[in-house]
């Protein structure tokens, strides 16, 4: 799949790149009356959509396709289902690994997790989605959990550059190294992975709804790994990695019962992996608001009612 | 055309041997008055006429042309001069003195016309070393300053080598009543006070006479204060705005005083505002929740209190409290003891559900009517049992909502109203959104559309003043069906409903988002949108900022230029009058910048206060320079600042009255340069000799009759000459 920029602005001799002279020793001509230009671009770029959206077989799906304002140059709407419902109400996503057993592991476990969420928070989820990598793009989900141990192939260049994207608009990507015997370096190579620490017990994560120093999954290797900083989006790490298999801890069979023993820990263990999996959606939806109510509350202490 | 002569030698032989010949003479000479030799000294003569015809004298005849000397004439054309109403006399008297001083023999004249240097006032150092630039100190005549004496760089004017002479065009007796500004701070908390120290000087009250001053400020009421005369005192000046704040105080005109533009003085003062409070309270955890905290938290100027509803009540969670890290949502500290004391209240997807007392979100209504501002985002819980669509807020929220919520995508556009209002006009396209670089060169784009391409052309507004537009925004989803708006609709939605509604209530303001989706935009998605720019505007706007005003008129000076911008959301004013410390007030025409926006300049005059009105409608201050520019503050005519020039130059100070101009009479260097109706211009007789004639002191007959003759004596008086006299002697004294 090509990138969309490509056939859009790399090429001067393009046709929708007719509003910008190319650069070189040509001499820049005047730029084109306002009107015309604009006129000119809704109609290439009305255009370019559409055959893009047709060659990228994106149109197939459901495009309720609104007609363009009158008037204006806004090109018309065309908003995948996918999109539609994971905008209207926030939920899960896990990317499938092409491993069927893998995946049933994700999609039971994300399913428990969005029940328990529902239970013990106020954060009301629609049920887990299933993403792949090289067709969908996980932009507007607030977690998409990735169990890369499980993966077949590597990330396409332009499925890494999604997930690269999906990181800097202030998503969480938590990767699953299972139960890290299968290298994975080749698998996250493309991807824009900050400098990593593990998770201390002061780190906004460790108490964004339960305090926590572990973060344990079906095991308890080691505690998770979060971004050493991170100034851009209100200080939230966008990865967060670990070795402990957390959907399987959280998985269920068909009757309610977990799918695997958690171990070391036995249940306790598995309620820690719970509570890791609510912080981490806490995390991604409010950000580091744990991380400054102790300001917050000085501020209001100090606070006096106007005269 | 004069001459002047010299005597000057040119020897018929060289000088050595001429001192030779005379040494060897007076040698002989010695030798022969020794001796009492008869005839030495005849002989000496003899020897003294030889010698002098060797050297040959000549007299030197040069012929020369006398030098003008220089004058100066300095007139000063300051601002001063004209304020006081001096300008037709200092005219009158700088024709008088050039024509006297042209009338004068020997004398050349320079005039140099000086003007005010703005906020330096008037200086007069280099109207002078310029002027004499060219001119060689022994021709200089002398300077004559025509002024009112206002000069403001006397101690370091130079004296030019020849007399200075002020001639002060005013009266000893003047007085004038000012305002002197002593103390202002220029940076202020905005709803405190700052005290302004000032003097009202008179000279013909008595120190503390009650004088009522009038102290004006933008769009307020006059406040008269009384101020004790040439007494320093301090003016209380509310700040009641963040950015300048611009203070008028003025005293009434006396009569007989030289002007009244120094019975006004204007003072710039910034307010400085306390970081503003902002609760935001989140309902539920959500999307959008981070994309107000990012926007907030970026905010310098924000102090952001956050809460967020992390479990409901009827959550069932058996985890004991020591290891969860949540608090007590402090309803009753939040909504009854602090809430006067946020500036805005932010209630994103909030629903008081089982959660809030219907008591405290009246307590919030209240607040708002008090002076603070209500943020509403609402989500699909607005119309839900507990949602903010009924309720004690319903009564300040500016629309209705009908129960009816779309799910479906569209596209954010801006009304006819929202093109002019300041928190969404001209909003910058937001093609390059967050999210949407990734850096690397492959951009993913999302589901089709195309990321990238277009400039948004469309968003720049200018195109299609007062209609609706649509630019190239990413689309929303879902969106609150409002109807009935009793504020400005600035966006529209779904149908046109209202999107964004921007109202006022009592003191305070509300603004209602009518959708919960406002994140897409910051996620890049779709292109997204210029939500941070939004937001920061709208948190802005609700908080009375004043570039987010929607009715407007500033004035500022930039650069040397006095800039007028008028906003509004009404029809364009054509033109706006501006009027300075001097003259009469004009008409600027506003030029059209974008649809409410217009603005005029014209240069910067006077410094002063200036001041913009639009015919029937709103007035702005502006100040230009300091709040005593030299050029207004001092108008009495004074002998002060140039009377140690005039002293120390041998020259003089007067004031000319009513009077003629002095006459001018030429003296000679050393001597006294004025007196009682005249001043003096140096006559140095400087001249530059155009010739030379040489003609021998000793004509050649008189040499051969001197030297022989003389010789021809001495002979004779040594030897039978001697006797002849011998017996004259004897035949005359008849004693012997």
């Amino acid at each position: 799949m090509l990138p969309l920029s490509l056939p859009l602005c790399q090429s001067p001799h393009h046709a929708a790149c007719a509003g910008h002279p190319p650069a070189g020793p040509r001499t820049r001509s005047p730029r084109p009356r306002n009107a015309v230009r604009t006129a000119a671009g809704t109609v290439l770029r009305t255009l370019a959509a559409g055959l893009l959206a047709c060659a990228l077989g994106l149109g197939a799906a459901h495009h309720p396709a609104l007609a363009a304002d009158p008037g204006t140059g806004a090109p018309p709407l065309s908003v995948s289902e996918k999109d539609r419902e994971a905008a209207l109400q926030p939920r899960l996503a896990y990317v499938l690994s092409g491993s069927a057993s893998a995946d049933h592991v994700s999609e039971t476990g994300l399913t428990r997790l969005t029940d328990v969420l529902a239970l013990r928070t106020s954060a009301k989820m629609a049920p887990p989605v299933a993403l792949d990598p090289e067709r969908d793009d996980p932009l507007l989900f607030p977690v998409v959990y990735w169990p890369v141990s499980a993966a077949i192939a590597p990330l396409s260049p332009e499925a890494a550059g999604r997930f690269n994207r999906y990181m800097k608009a202030g998503g969480l990507l938590v990767i699953d190294l299972g139960d890290g015997s299968r290298p994975t370096d080749d698998l996250l190579a493309g991807l824009d992975i900050p400098p990593l620490k593990p998770m201390d017990p002061t780190h906004v994560l460790a108490r964004s709804f339960y305090l926590l120093s572990r973060t344990p999954g079906r095991l308890d290797t080691a505690v998770a790994w979060v971004a050493t900083t991170g100034l851009d989006n209100d200080g939230v790490s966008p990865v967060v990695v670990g070795p402990n298999d957390w959907a399987g801890a959280w998985a269920v069979d068909g009757s309610g019962a977990p799918l695997f023993q958690a171990f070391p820990g036995g249940e306790g263990q598995r309620e820690q992996a719970f509570r890791f999996g609510i912080n981490l959606v806490m995390y991604a939806l409010a950000g580091s608001y744990k991380g400054d109510q102790v300001h917050s509350e000085a501020i209001l202490d100090k606070l006096e009612n106007r005269k | 055309m004069t001459a002047a002569g010299s005597l000057v030698f040119a020897p018929l032989v060289p000088w050595p041997a001429l001192w030779t010949l005379a040494a060897l003479a007076a040698v002989v000479l010695v030798f022969a008055l020794v001796r009492r030799a008869r005839g030495a000294l005849l002989r000496a003569l003899a020897f003294l006429g030889l010698l002098a015809v060797l050297a040959g004298p000549r007299w030197a005849t040069e012929t020369q042309d006398p030098l003008s000397d220089v004058a100066l004439l300095v007139i000063d054309e300051s601002a001063s001069i004209r304020l006081a109403g001096r300008a037709e006399r200092t005219g009158q008297a700088a024709t008088d003195l050039e024509r006297t001083l042209k009338a004068q023999p020997n004398l050349e004249t320079r005039i140099v016309r000086v003007s005010d240097a703005g906020a330096a006032g008037t200086v007069l150092a280099d109207a002078l070393d310029s002027g004499f630039a060219d001119v060689p100190v022994e021709r200089r005549a002398g300077v004559l300053i025509l002024t009112d004496g206002q000069i403001h760089d006397a101690p370091e004017i130079r004296p030019p080598g020849a007399p200075v002479h002020v001639l002060l065009t005013g009266h000893e007796k003047e007085t004038d009543r000012r305002i002197a500004v002593l103390e202002a701070p220029r940076f202020g908390m905005t709803g405190s006070k700052a005290d302004v120290r000032i003097r009202i000087e008179d000279p013909t009250l008595k120190d503390g006479t009650p004088l009522s001053v009038t102290l004006r400020r933008d769009g307020e009421p006059d406040v008269p204060l009384s101020v004790p005369a040439n007494r320093e005192t301090a003016v209380p000046v509310p700040l009641t705005r963040p950015g300048p704040n611009i203070v008028e105080l003025s005293v009434a005109e006396r009569s007989g005083e030289i002007a009244a533009v120094n019975n006004r003085v204007a003072i710039s003062i910034n307010g400085v505002r306390d970081r503003l409070r902002v609760l935001l309270i989140s309902g539920k955890p959500h999307m959008g929740e981070r994309v107000w905290r990012n926007s907030l938290k970026a905010d310098p100027a924000v102090d952001l209190i956050h809460f967020t509803i992390l479990r409901s009540p009827w959550s069932r969670d058996p985890t004991s409290a020591s290891e969860l890290s949540l608090i007590p949502f402090p309803i009753n500290e939040l909504f009854e003891e602090k809430i006067g004391s946020f500036d805005l209240i932010l209630l994103d997807r909030f629903s008081a559900a089982d959660l809030v007392p219907e008591q405290y979100l009246e307590n919030v209504a209240k607040a708002v009517e008090n002076g603070a501002a209500l943020l509403l985002s609402a989500g699909p819980e607005f119309n839900e049992p507990g949602g903010l669509g009924a309720g004690p807020l319903a009564r300040i929220v500016p629309a209705s909502a009908t129960g009816r919520t779309f799910d479906d995508a569209f596209r954010p556009s801006l009304t006819a109203a929202g093109v002019r209002h300041p928190v969404t006009a001209a909003l910058e396209p937001a093609r390059s959104g967050s999210g949407n670089g990734s850096g690397n060169g492959t951009n993913p784009g999302s589901s089709g559309a195309p990321a990238g391409a277009g400039t948004g052309a469309a968003a720049s507004g200018a195109s299609a003043p007062d209609t609706p537009l649509t630019p190239d925004w990413g689309p929303w989803l879902r969106q609150v069906e409002m109807v009935a708006p009793t504020g400005t609709v600035v966006m529209g939605g779904v149908n046109d409903l209202p999107l964004l509604i921007l109202s006022r209530v009592g003191k305070g303001r509300v603004a209602v988002l009518t959708s919960d989706t406002l994140w897409l935009w910051a996620k890049g998605w779709q292109g997204g949108g210029p939500q941070g720019e939004l937001l920061r505007r709208l948190a802005h706007w609700t908080m009375g900022e004043p570039d987010l005003e929607e009715e407007a008129l500033t004035l500022q000076t930039k650069h040397n230029r006095l800039v007028v911008t008028r906003r509004t959301m009404g029809q364009p004013d054509p033109v706006v009058t501006v009027t300075g410390p001097e003259g009469p007030p004009k008409t600027l025409v506003l030029s059209p910048q974008r649809p409410g926006l217009s603005m005029a300049d014209m240069a910067v005059g006077l410094p002063g206060v200036y001041r913009a009105q639009i015919p029937g409608g709103p007035e702005a201050l502006a100040v230009s320079g300091p709040p005593n520019p030299p050029e207004t503050t001092h108008l009495v005519a004074t002998a002060r600042p140039l009377s140690d020039l005039a002293q120390a130059t041998g020259g003089s100070v007067r004031f000319l009255g009513d009077g003629p101009v002095p006459e001018i009479r030429r003296v000679a260097p050393g001597s006294g340069a004025s007196g009682r109706g005249w001043v003096g211009l140096r006559a140095n007789g400087a001249h530059v000799v155009t010739g030379l004639s040489l003609d021998t002191a000793l004509p050649v007959w008189a040499a051969l009759l001197l030297v022989p003759g003389l010789a021809a004596l001495a002979w004779w008086r040594e030897g039978s000459g001697a006797q002849v006299l011998g017996r004259l002697r004897k035949i005359f004294s008849p004693d012997r």
